[in-house]
């Protein structure tokens, strides 16, 4: 094949005709480059929190004034826990400390007498870090948090304010692991009751309760008992999180392929245009190429050669660059479109890429510039070569 | 020109093997398990970067100016001093 004349006249006018065709790849690998680092970014979120809906609870239950969550009793939960159907019910104390107008962090208090909690916290620190945590007035924080503290010159410990106007200073004991930056970038893990305190909860007071339901055809059963429990109930459910998420995730990739969409009709366009206009390199090339006695099969197959090159050749440079992009680089400017700007510092995306998505993209890129070139080629081809020069 | 031409097809390949080679290579294993740690602890299973939909939010105004030496001292204007006479 690499010694078929065909084949070296495919290659001599690709690489002769270099600068013609510049233009139209930078212009088609940019809009690559754009679209496929923003599939790449929000595949990997939504495939990152999939993984772990498993650990999310099955019922949450909060109270809700006016719309705002406003802070539950506790002596509720042992209400709940007597619910026949119920499991793992855990108290949750959880907000959010604003350090200045910009900048935030979500506080979680753990429950030690919890076993789940202790368990959990048991993996992340060692027997000695556990001790010490137990013991002293310590928290364990995010990366976003820890760089945050750093640069505002508290290395070791820093001073809370209270909602009554007390200090507290608590010692940083660790930071979290930099690789589950995704969920842990500006959280600050502390003892239930120091949480409270800087949250400015009573001592009777939780931010809201999560529990399982380990029969899925008692939840619905379940989530009414819970709503008739006390007045301003809301019960929010594992499925209704996972669709809010989608729907975000999908809504702002959406936006990027309609754009994309539109991009790729006005660049196809651009290329019917400029094969179909009178007097056109393109129009001459083929007319000269007839006469020269090639059929219009050779012709429509040595263009669709050099386009299917162009296309593949952009195809795959804007899908380096954006997976570079995304997962070497970790999408810098992107990433803040996606997870907000808040404590940030850089995080590791999974590289997970969804196959069918990309290919839609191909098919639709493809096609639409393959038809872009061919049909104004095809036109041209099947005229008198004489008609076609003049 | 099918040198060249042999040249541009192999990076493509190159470009393409490299991206799966980086995918499998990828310790996707120990990042999942570093996620699974806080969400079990938390059960809260959302990126933690921005506040969520449903949280109140202080937006954003004027960046506040604060002080390059410490930066969470007040700032001390000359209203202070008056006042302080």
């Amino acid at each position: 094949m690499l010694n078929n004349s065909f084949f070296y006249f495919f290659t001599l006018s690709l690489f002769k005709n270099r600068k013609r065709y510049f233009a139209i790849v930078t212009i088609s690998t940019l809009v690559i480059f754009l679209l496929s680092s923003v599939l790449f970014l929000s595949d990997s979120i939504k495939y990152s929190i999939n993984s772990q809906l498993e650990l999310e609870p099955d019922l949450i239950v909060q109270k809700r004034l006016g719309g705002r969550v406003v802070p539950l009793d506790e002596s509720i939960v042992d209400t709940i826990a007597e619910i026949y159907g119920v499991s793992q019910v855990t108290k949750r104390v959880y907000g959010r400390y604003y350090f200045d107008k910009e900048y935030s962090a979500l506080i979680f208090g753990v429950d030690f007498l919890d076993e789940q909690s202790s368990k959990a916290l048991a993996k992340l620190l060692n027997r000695e870090d556990l001790k010490r945590f137990l013991s002293s007035e310590s928290m364990l924080v995010g990366e976003g948090v820890f760089n945050y503290f750093k640069s505002h010159f508290y290395p070791k410990a820093y001073n809370f304010l209270t909602p009554s106007g007390k200090i507290k200073s608590v010692k940083i004991l660790k930071v979290l692991d930099r690789r589950s930056n995704l969920f842990s970038n500006n959280l600050i893990i502390l003892p239930q009751e120091l949480a409270k305190e800087i949250l400015g909860l009573k001592s009777n007071e939780i931010s809201d309760i999560a529990l399982n339901v380990p029969n899925p055809d008692e939840a619905a059963n379940i989530q009414r008992k819970l709503e008739g429990l006390f007045l301003n109930a809301f019960i929010s459910g594992k499925r209704e999180m996972q669709k809010e998420y989608e729907n975000l995730f999908n809504y702002k990739g959406g936006l990027f392929l309609a754009l994309y969409l539109i991009v790729v009709m006005t660049l196809s366009l651009i290329l019917y245009q400029r094969y179909s206009l009178a007097n056109s390199l393109e129009k001459r090339e083929v007319a000269i190429l007839r006469s020269l006695g090639w059929s219009i099969k050779d012709l429509l197959g040595l263009k669709a050669l050099e386009n299917i090159m162009l296309v593949l050749f952009s195809f795959t440079l804007g899908l380096f660059l954006g997976y570079l992009y995304v997962f070497i680089l970790k999408a810098p400017l992107l990433s803040e479109l996606f997870l907000g700007k808040n404590l940030q510092t850089q995080i590791e995306f999974l590289p997970h890429i969804d196959y069918l998505s990309l290919a839609t993209i191909f098919i639709l890129y493809a096609t639409t510039f393959l038809s872009a070139v061919l049909i104004p080629v095809w036109r041209v081809a099947t005229t008198e070569p004489k008609e076609a020069l003049s | 020109m099918v040198k060249e031409f042999i040249v541009l097809a192999s990076i493509l390949i190159l470009f393409i093997l490299s991206m799966l080679l980086h995918s499998l290579l990828f310790d996707t294993k120990g990042s999942k398990s570093a996620y699974r740690s806080i969400v079990a602890l938390t059960h809260i299973v959302e990126p933690s970067f921005a506040p969520s939909s449903f949280e109140p939010i202080i937006r954003k105004g004027k960046k506040s100016r604060t002080n390059s030496i410490y930066p969470e001292l007040p700032q001390i204007n000359y209203l202070d001093f008056a006042y302080a006479q």
